[in-house]
């Protein structure tokens, strides 16, 4: 494991400068001469990419784990209400109209709490994990309903287009505000499953031997839903929805590890802050007319195809 | 050292139920299919709370005993021969040690000892997903033993496997139990309780109805009213052998 991360480490290392120069402006380290040059690296970029690390960090980190818990490779973070929950907020707090520049993220910090509370609460008594990965989707589905429903009763086109804007997720425009709200609850969450790596490891076993192993379920479940919680839901706070990196990122990192859940935490960590940062500055310097590529967007679009991969690659495994 | 349960009910799958396990013994549980054996099974390694009676380790009871302790002291083989990732046959051994805090050192011995004890040398590298159902089920056995427990409790562990896998699998608990460990295994073939056990228990429709050496419990009378099979022992050079004649009505 501390090869790959190490590995892992070392290409944020190097992604990381690069990501700062990249850009409408492209900023030539040796000759600056552009004369806000400063301002957009520090105001403007190094936020940014900080942001895009902890983001990554976050949904890589809670899809190693949760994929480890439900013991099934195309488990994401995502599926489970965590992130709806936290959109739903988000949504609201728009179409209340979002007085200050907090209002956004801390509303959306309160929906994927109350996405947590509400799956520890129909989940928790049986500890199981099929009653786990229903009730997730039943809080998703409900939370996408009401964010549906909120944008239907959005009061005029701006407020709508800020709104499905907003959801499309993407780094721009953020601030050293946004790091600082996100990496605290972020890293606590990381923190979180690490300390769960080994009742994950027993979890390969079925949970029936995990708990012959000594692991309490319930107490695994709690860990669970709170690490994935701050982890998935600060990103959504301050980045809006982005899907499959939970999901693909512990996928392409499993083959360079020993495969046990503990020792894919890490290395998902840092493959999926390596994976957003990477695409937010491949999505800055797209040309696109009107602006630039969501990031939501184009790992959706790299995404759905590697499912489609992953899926045949399964079920040719079963044949 | 000692394992017991007494007066254990747990809903309406295990009525009753009063035994004592012994150490250095092989014990076998048998009877029909819903008769509660995996449930009396899970209740002796502390994963069911029994409703009424108690469930002791060492005098203990059960249920206020950490979960680490018991981890620690009793090994649980699963009927699910489920392994979640494609990890290799030591790193699926190791497993066995997460009920200890050890230093690396002592739990790579364990688990190169484990793979020793089910001659899986050759094997420890080799990707569960390119075992064969033997192997898979020595491996499994591997990650029980690496966690050195004291009592071995196995359901069905000769499931899907081959006679000649079976009998090997019984010869691995047979060593094991004359290494002064406890071995309890839900079995399904009488032949193999009847010639390979020390003891025999046979429950029925959740309760205990019979208990002791295998000559003495598996008796034809035993298998008719238990099973409803008309059936004899035949006495051969490696032991007997069970000839079914028919079901009786």
């Amino acid at each position: 494991m501390t090869r790959t991360a190490l590995l892992l480490a070392l290409g944020i290392v190097v992604a990381f400068p690069l990501s700062l120069l990249a850009g409408r402006v492209w900023i030539d380290p040796f000759h600056p001469t552009i004369a806000n040059a400063p301002a957009i690296l520090f105001e403007l970029r190094l936020p940014r990419a900080c942001l895009a690390l902890v983001v990554g960090a976050g949904l890589g980190g809670a899809g190693a784990a949760m994929q480890g818990y439900l013991r099934n490779p195309l488990a994401d973070p995502g599926l489970f209400g965590i992130a709806p929950g936290g959109a739903l907020g988000a949504v609201l707090a728009l179409l209340a109209g979002a007085a200050t520049v907090w209002a956004v993220p801390v509303a959306a910090l309160i929906g994927a709490g109350g996405a947590m509370a509400l799956l520890a609460l129909i989940a928790g008594r049986s500890a199981g994990v099929a009653l786990f990965t229903l009730a997730g989707m039943m809080i998703a589905s409900l939370a996408g309903a009401l964010t549906s429903l909120a944008i239907s009763l959005a009061p005029n086109p701006f407020a709508l287009s800020e709104i499905v804007t907003w959801l499309m997720g993407a780094l721009s425009d953020r601030s050293w505000r946004d790091v600082w709200t996100a990496a605290p609850p972020t890293l606590l969450g990381l923190f979180v499953l690490r300390r769960s790596g080994r009742d994950l490891d027993a979890m390969t076993l079925g949970e029936e031997a995990a708990r012959s192993l000594g692991v309490r379920p319930g107490r695994l479940q709690a860990k669970m839903i709170a690490g994935t919680g701050l982890a998935v839901g600060a990103g959504v706070a301050v980045a809006g929805i982005i899907g499959f990196v939970g999901l693909m990122v512990p996928h392409l990192v499993r083959g360079l590890t020993d495969r046990r859940p503990s020792q894919l935490i890490v290395p998902s960590a840092l493959g999926g802050a390596l994976l957003v940062l990477v695409a937010d500055s491949l999505c800055r310097i797209v040309p696109l007319a009107g602006g630039e590529l969501r990031l939501g967007i184009a790992l959706s679009l790299l995404g759905a195809p590697f499912f489609l991969v992953l899926l045949l690659r399964l079920r040719r495994g079963l044949a | 050292m000692s394992l017991s349960v007494h007066g254990a009910g747990v809903a309406d799958r295990l009525a009753h139920a009063d035994l004592e396990l012994r150490p250095g013994e092989l014990t076998a549980i048998c009877g029909p299919n819903g008769a509660g054996k995996s449930t009396l099974l899970a209740v002796l390694a502390g994963l069911l709370a029994p409703g009424e009676g108690k469930a002791r380790l060492d005098g203990r009871d059960m249920r206020s005993l950490p979960a680490q302790e018991r981890a620690q002291a009793i090994g649980y083989l699963p009927q699910s021969r489920e392994v979640a990732w494609n990890i290799d046959v030591a790193t699926l051994a190791s497993l066995g040690r997460l009920p200890w805090r050890s230093s690396a050192n002592d739990d790579a011995a364990a688990v190169l000892a484990a793979l020793r004890a089910l001659d899986l040398d050759d094997l420890a590298l080799r990707p569960v997903s390119r075992l064969s159902g033997g192997e898979l089920a020595r491996a499994l056995l591997a990650r029980v033993l690496a966690g050195t427990p004291r009592w071995v409790l196995a359901d069905e562990p000769l499931a899907a496997l081959d006679l000649a896998h079976q009998a090997a699998l019984i010869a691995h608990f047979r060593a094991l139990a004359n290494q002064g460990l406890g071995i309890v295994a839900v079995l399904h073939d009488l032949t193999l309780a009847m010639n390979a056990t020390d003891r025999v228990i046979v429950l029925e429709r959740g309760a205990i109805v019979a208990d002791g050496p295998p000559g003495e419990v598996l008796t034809a009378a035993r298998l008719r009213e238990t099973w409803g099979i008309e059936a004899e022992w035949v006495r051969g050079a490696a032991g007997l052998g069970l000839v079914v004649c028919q079901t009786s009505a």
